[in-house]
């Protein structure tokens, strides 16, 4: 028999038993798919973030006090500078606000709106944007989750905030943050620094963080050490370190869903491993029929890899498109609230494709080869039977 | 379907979206992601479950500095 005739014997094998295979078929589609659903988010989120944090300062240093973190004087940020082989030192002003009827936060955010760099890359970001007109009142931008929440509570126009001095500051919502940031700017009020210094009641001349570059390579560690003689009291977090961070938090998910996607994997392998165990006999009969025909364990156990490979490959096929389109055309609904939460202000985040072709490959490897062989073993256990008491 | 995927595989622009994300992370220079995002990380939980409920001065709305830990 050839390959060809082989072929077309086992598709002719598949047609008439095709209501048998198609459950199998479906539970595979399903399990690959939210792997992949998941693995497509993962990567997606991955990607944002690594864009997020590579656009940060080599540096980040804290004031920290019995163990807490505290506002840092912005005094340090002169005491930095004239550090050789430091640049770009700058203050960061950052914090939460908590609007205690709903139980959310709010991420306020003070920047600089006289420092020309900020500016530039603010209006690269917004091009309606009229700094004059941005700093002729309290204004603020809010990304659309707060927007949303906002509306909710009937604040169109503006927001009153509570400082911890127990006065009241009227801000006014100037526009809203573009929704291709939402992974990070969701939740984010963005106003003058000084204005967000008031609400989040830390000193004029305190920040919340200072941030400072060092080009060189090889010089970060002196430096580091440098500041860190001077100052007892403080933390220095690097780049790498938040790096590091982010890929702790995606893998600590991924991990938690590896384990769930094993529990079921497994058990899809035993029911399969049952089935074909218990094999009943019009299946033992058709191996038997084979066997007595002259076919050699050999073609039997070839004929039934190939039947299962067809459904196991095609229905990974399927899985991963469906996966693909489910993520990055409909925004994966549902799964995507798993992984963007749900605690907090909502979030729309369009996902933007990001596949890793390594992931694909252990899918393809972990699902296919425990499947097959799950089946391999009973399927050889009848083929060696004699075809005389296969057929009985 | 495979087809239609791969095309919208490398048809989506997506240099726009990293072009805004790069603008906003060099405007906020915060790497934070959004809270209900990283709710979920094993550190942010045991916060809450550690913060004393008499003592509501430990109990600081900033989650931010787990972010840098």
């Amino acid at each position: 028999m050839n390959n060809f005739t082989f072929l077309n014997f086992v598709l002719l094998q598949l047609y008439t038993n095709k209501t048998k295979h198609f459950s199998i078929f479906l539970i595979s589609t399903i399990l690959i798919m939210v792997l992949s659903s998941f693995l497509f988010i993962t990567n997606s989120i991955s990607k944002d973030m690594k864009t997020i944090v590579n656009n940060q300062a080599d540096f980040i240093l804290q004031t920290i006090i019995a163990g807490k973190v505290v506002d840092t004087p912005q005094d340090l940020v002169d005491e930095i500078i004239s550090i050789n082989g430091v640049t770009k030192v700058a203050q960061r002003v950052y914090g939460k606000h908590f609007y205690e009827p709903a139980e959310h936060y709010f991420t306020i955010v003070g920047i600089d709106l006289y420092d020309k760099q900020i500016v530039t890359n603010l209006k690269k970001f917004m091009d309606k944007i009229d700094i004059d007109k941005f700093l002729s009142k309290q204004n603020m931008l809010i990304g659309s989750g707060v927007k949303k929440f906002l509306d909710e509570y009937a604040y169109f126009d503006y927001y009153i905030f509570r400082p911890p001095d127990k006065s009241m500051e009227k801000v006014y919502i100037y526009d809203t943050l573009p929704n291709q940031t939402d992974i990070a700017s969701s939740d984010m009020i963005i106003m003058d620094i000084n204005l967000a210094k008031t609400i989040l009641g830390i000193d004029e001349d305190h920040c919340s963080d200072i941030l400072f570059n060092v080009p060189n390579i090889d010089e970060r560690e002196t430096i580091k050490n440098k500041i860190r003689a001077r100052n007892f009291d403080i933390r220095i977090i690097a780049k790498e370190d938040l790096l590091r961070g982010y890929d702790g938090f995606l893998n600590y998910r991924s991990s938690i869903f590896m384990i769930l996607y094993l529990i079921v994997i497994i058990t899809f392998i035993l029911i399969i491993y049952q089935r074909y165990s218990y094999i009943n006999s019009v299946d033992k009969k058709e191996i038997g029929v084979l066997r007595s025909l002259g076919w050699s364990i050999n073609r039997v156990i070839k004929l039934k890899i190939v039947e299962n490979l067809i459904i196991f490959i095609s229905s990974y096929i399927l899985g991963v498109n469906l996966a693909y389109i489910f993520v990055f055309i409909f925004d994966a609904p549902l799964l995507s609230s798993v992984f963007l939460g749900f605690s907090n202000l909502s979030n729309n985040t369009s996902f933007i494709p990001a596949v890793d072709i390594a992931s694909l490959v252990l899918i393809f490897l972990f699902f296919i080869v425990p499947i097959i062989a799950s089946i391999l073993i009973p399927v050889w256990k009848i083929s060696i039977t004699e075809p005389t008491e296969a057929m009985r | 379907m495979t087809l239609f995927t791969i095309i919208h595989f490398n048809t989506k622009d997506i240099t726009n979206h990293l072009n805004q994300l790069n603008n906003f992370a060099k405007i906020t220079k915060l790497p934070s992601i959004v809270k209900s995002v990283s709710y979920f990380e094993p550190r942010f939980i045991e916060y809450d479950d550690y913060s004393y409920a008499l003592y509501p001065e430990l109990h600081e709305p900033s989650y931010m500095r787990f972010v840098y830990e």
